[in-house]
């Protein structure tokens, strides 16, 4: 992919627009997190988060794929969790796989505190996207 | 003592009280005993009976959950998905001295006086906590970017060998020379290398089993050497794959549905009896677990809400009700190649200075 694509359709809860960025599907270099699910199952990702609201106080949203009650990798280096940033006004959202443990190295690395927080893997859980033991699996920096 | 519900295993079991959520569990880091990580980024230590040993102190300035202990010098050092972090075995007032290396990691690994943390995507943290003639704290460190997912990483215990599960990129392994990175790594299509342990013995030191998300398991006796490690699998593992460990010759997988003792499994394979023909006895106790640790010839197991220990010689015993299961053998096309650093190797004397 070299120029962005808009997915045809827009969230049920927020009719939220969508958008795949070159960067994480293969565009990228080699450090980007890429994408590894179809285009439908991306967008399924994120329709969830935001019909589930499961988002922060800085308005980004996190979501995963599941299959069988078992979640799968949406990566290409096996991250089970996307983040989807606030999209500024007008504009159609992004997402991406995100890292279990913080993956910039100073002096790069934001002082801010490491995305998504504990409320955002309770929010899984309590929405029932996840369970305890996913929950507890992924917030220690492990796969589940 | 109690036994496992259901099962004729005999175990022990800590109950968490109200509102503590463990995340780890393992050895006391300079005593026989106990140690308890928990989410909130806190340690708690026990001697050998689960009594407490010392109020619990703040092991994370992250506050995020603890994923592995170790000991080194006089050094307790913790990770998280945030953080690394050495904190002083002995309490002045109260407090603990702290340094912390703003690195998230996956496991700690100790040998050879370095701290080996596998950082995930950034590869490899080698760091050696050394006091200054004035008693200050220094950390000659250096992390390299392998170009790998560098998930669990394991020192053999009878050498500077580390042997790293780098998920999708295979084994990772090579002798503990830094700031140099000096490894290779054996992979093939398809695997998903989750967690590794040493399997060796005087005669096979350098023996390994690991195995994959998917519960493929792959042995080899001398990893540093063997370009076709065995590979085979269970049929009827079920679940994802967390952990592997190994005690007494046996081998123990966790998954999120099963803990599987796999009796005399490594034994056999180390003295070539392993040979596809003889069934193995299979020990499979359902549980909800999160992690485990092997604390002397103990598995401690965390559950969602106790601590669950069972003593490896269980799967000694005539008693218990193994099942019987030959394993699928396989033969991979493994391939072979040399890491290079896709970054070079982080100073990390700059790095700790400008944080």
């Amino acid at each position: 992919m070299t120029t962005p694509l808009e997915y045809a359709d827009v969230t049920q809860r927020s009719n939220y627009r969508y958008c795949f960025t070159p960067k994480h599907h293969g565009g990228g270099s080699s450090d980007d997190a890429t994408w590894i699910l179809s285009a439908d199952a991306e967008f399924a990702v994120f329709d969830l988060a935001d019909l589930l609201e499961v988002c922060d106080d800085d308005e980004w949203y996190y979501g995963v794929s599941l299959a069988n009650g078992e979640l799968l990798d949406i990566g290409t280096w096996a991250q089970q969790i996307a983040e989807f940033p606030k999209a500024s006004e007008g504009s159609p959202w992004h997402g991406y796989p995100i890292w279990t443990v913080n993956d910039h190295a100073p002096p790069n690395r934001s002082t801010q505190k490491m995305r998504p927080s504990k409320a955002i893997f309770q929010r899984l859980e309590q929405v029932g996207l996840i369970n305890k033991q996913q929950r507890k699996r992924l917030w220690k920096g492990d796969h589940a | 003592m109690n036994d496992l519900q259901d099962t004729d295993v005999p175990s022990k079991e800590l109950m968490f009280p109200n509102g503590l959520e463990v995340s780890w569990a393992g050895a006391h880091p300079f005593q026989p005993g106990f140690c308890l990580g928990t989410e909130d980024g806190v340690l708690h230590l026990f001697d050998r009976e689960f009594k407490s040993v010392g109020p619990p102190f703040n092991a994370s300035n992250s506050r995020e959950a603890i994923n592995s202990v170790v000991a080194c010098a006089n050094w307790i050092v913790t990770s998280t998905r945030q953080t690394v972090t050495f904190i002083a075995k002995e309490a002045s007032n109260g407090q603990r001295v702290t340094h912390e290396l703003p690195f998230g990691a996956h496991n700690l690994a100790v040998s050879d006086g370095f701290v080996v943390a596998s950082l995930g995507p950034l590869g490899l943290m080698f760091a050696r906590p050394i006091l200054n003639a004035d008693g200050l704290f220094n950390l000659g460190a250096t992390a390299a970017n392998i170009g790998l997912n560098v998930y669990r990483v394991v020192a053999l215990p009878s050498s500077r060998i580390l042997v790293a599960a780098a998920r999708a990129g295979g084994l990772v392994f090579g002798k503990l020379k830094p700031p140099e990175v000096d490894m290779k790594v054996l992979s093939f299509p398809g695997l998903d290398v989750v967690d590794v342990c040493p399997i060796g013995t005087p005669q096979f030191s350098q023996a390994i089993a690991a195995v994959a998300k998917d519960g493929t398991l792959v042995l080899s006796k001398d990893i540093l050497h063997d370009a076709h490690p065995r590979t085979m699998k269970f049929e009827n593992v079920q679940g994802v794959t967390y952990r592997i460990l190994s005690d007494r010759g046996h081998l123990f997988v966790l998954t999120n549905k099963v803990l599987y003792g796999l009796t005399g499994f490594a034994e056999r394979f180390l003295n070539g009896t392993l040979n596809g023909k003889k069934d193995c006895r299979i020990l499979a106790l359902p549980m909800t677990a999160i992690d485990m640790s092997l604390v002397q010839n103990e598995l401690v197991i965390v559950e969602l809400d106790r601590i669950v220990r069972i003593n490896s010689d269980v799967l000694s015993s005539s008693n218990i009700k193994a099942k019987s299961e030959t394993p699928r053998e396989y033969t991979p096309a493994w391939k072979s190649t040399e890491v290079t650093p896709t970054r070079s190797v982080v100073d990390m004397r700059s790095i700790l200075a400008a944080v």
